[in-house]
């Protein structure tokens, strides 16, 4: 401590370890928190499409087509140590062709701050609802969840699913015009 | 001393997490606000819990040096339990399919270097700095050195 | 510091100066960062924490690190040279307390 860099050095060190130990009392207190909400889900309008998949195979695999409506109220899954949430609205099913698909239709980002009340009504998706085949048409049980990943300051990352899926079926006939 | 307890921490690490690097730096800005350049993720990667999507995962591609950390996007699993999906950036408009090696669709296991798991903002800026200025690393080498023959306690 | 003591700027601390600027800056930044703690706790910011802390360490950087003159109170009290020191064997044994003191807080 006999010269200025010794001083300064020892407080940058001293500082720096105070800051690690208020972090982690930051993920301590948010730690055991319960991030869970309810969402409510349903499906207005399903459709599904043979076409040739240009992203893919180029073979012609089922396109699904859906538009949603979503009802959730977020708010509450914010403290100070969440930074953001990913939501995703994820279908999931079963094929002849694989035993799990998992497909994200939709995906939003809310930073703190943000309104996280979620009212969408017929909401189209983001992302094409390919399957790996043929999968789709007349598939009696597809179910869509909301989940969400939730990023903090500093601490785990946490995936967590909504209270409430919504399930419903394929129509068992493609629609051949375009939509 | 230093060195190889440093050492003998990474390759424990890398038993318990089951992955090759359970402590990656964020290079790139592709998964904003989430993660930014220079934050510190810890990854695992068990075998038995398998990748979902929404997932946050470190994958290697053929003829890039580089991991990549995206989110899983879409996935499709065999009976068998073979499984294959595709990823996206939060911060990419498109998926990573241009992204993979020529004429690869998806992603399988292999291809994963963990899971991430938990998330420190900002702590790996230092490896970056270092890497991208290679003079930082040297004068700051240079000065340690001088700093240690000039102190002698 | 060559420089500056040409220019008869006294630049240093006293051993007890040391020890004191050691002991403020520890509570200035500890202090900030338990205010802080609390603070953003209450209001859900951790970003004010940080920003506490970091008024912690300017407070703690401005008081410790320059050579304050109150740090210089207590200058350690020589002893006077004696005019017996050409005599050996009697000298050595009179000193060795004051030596061995001074290398010990120079550390």
């Amino acid at each position: 401590m006999h010269s200025f860099l010794s001083r300064g050095n020892a407080i940058i060190a001293y500082s720096l370890s105070v800051l690690a130990l208020l972090t982690f009392f930051c993920f301590l207190s948010t730690e055991f928190l319960d991030y869970r909400a309810k969402a409510k889900i349903s499906t207005p309008k399903i459709l599904v499409k043979n076409v040739p998949d240009y992203s893919a195979s180029r073979r012609e695999n089922d396109l699904g087509y859906l538009t949603f409506d979503l009802q959730a109220d977020l708010t509450p899954l914010f403290n100070w140590n969440v930074k953001q949430l990913f939501l995703y609205l994820s279908a999931e099913y079963s094929t002849p062709n694989n035993a799990l698909n998992q497909v994200v239709l939709w995906d939003k980002i809310i930073l703190r701050g943000e309104n996280a009340l979620l009212d969408f009504k017929n909401m189209n998706i983001k992302y094409y609802f390919w399957d790996d085949g043929h999968g789709l048409k007349g598939n009696p049980n597809v179910t869509l969840t909301l989940s969400w990943n939730i990023i903090p300051n500093a601490g785990r990352l946490p995936i967590i699913q909504s209270i409430g899926s919504h399930s419903f079926k394929f129509p068992s006939e493609y629609t051949t015009d375009r939509l | 001393m230093i060195v190889s307890s440093a050492l003998m921490i990474w390759k424990g690490l890398m038993v318990v997490t089951g992955s090759e690097s359970p402590i990656v730096v964020v290079l790139s800005g592709s998964m904003e606000p989430a993660f930014h350049r220079g934050d510190l993720l810890f990854l695992t990667n068990y075998q038995q819990e398998p990748v979902r999507v929404g997932e946050i995962v470190v994958f290697k591609v053929e003829g890039r040096d580089i991991p990549i950390v995206h989110r899983v996007l879409k996935l499709h699993e065999k009976k068998n339990g073979t499984i294959k999906f595709l990823t996206k950036g939060d911060n990419n408009s498109v998926d990573d399919r241009g992204l993979y090696a020529q004429g690869q669709l998806w992603l399988t296991n292999k291809d994963v270097v963990g899971r991430a798991r938990g998330f420190l903002p900002h702590v790996g800026m230092v490896t970056i700095l270092m890497n991208e200025y290679p003079k930082i690393k040297f004068a700051i080498l240079a000065f340690l050195g001088l700093y240690v023959l000039v102190h002698r306690e | 510091m060559n420089v500056f003591d040409r220019f008869e700027i006294p630049l240093h601390m006293d051993y007890d100066g040391q020890r004191r600027a050691e002991k403020y800056s520890k509570i200035i930044i500890t202090l900030f960062g338990a205010v802080g703690l609390i603070w953003g706790y209450i209001i859900q910011r951790f970003s004010q924490t940080v920003y506490i802390l970091g008024a912690g360490f300017i407070l703690a950087t401005i008081i410790a690190v320059p050579p304050w003159p109150i740090y210089r109170k207590k200058p350690l009290q020589w002893q006077k040279p004696r005019s017996d020191d050409a005599k050996k064997g009697k000298a050595a044994p009179a000193n060795t307390e004051q030596n061995t003191n001074k290398t010990k807080k120079k550390k």
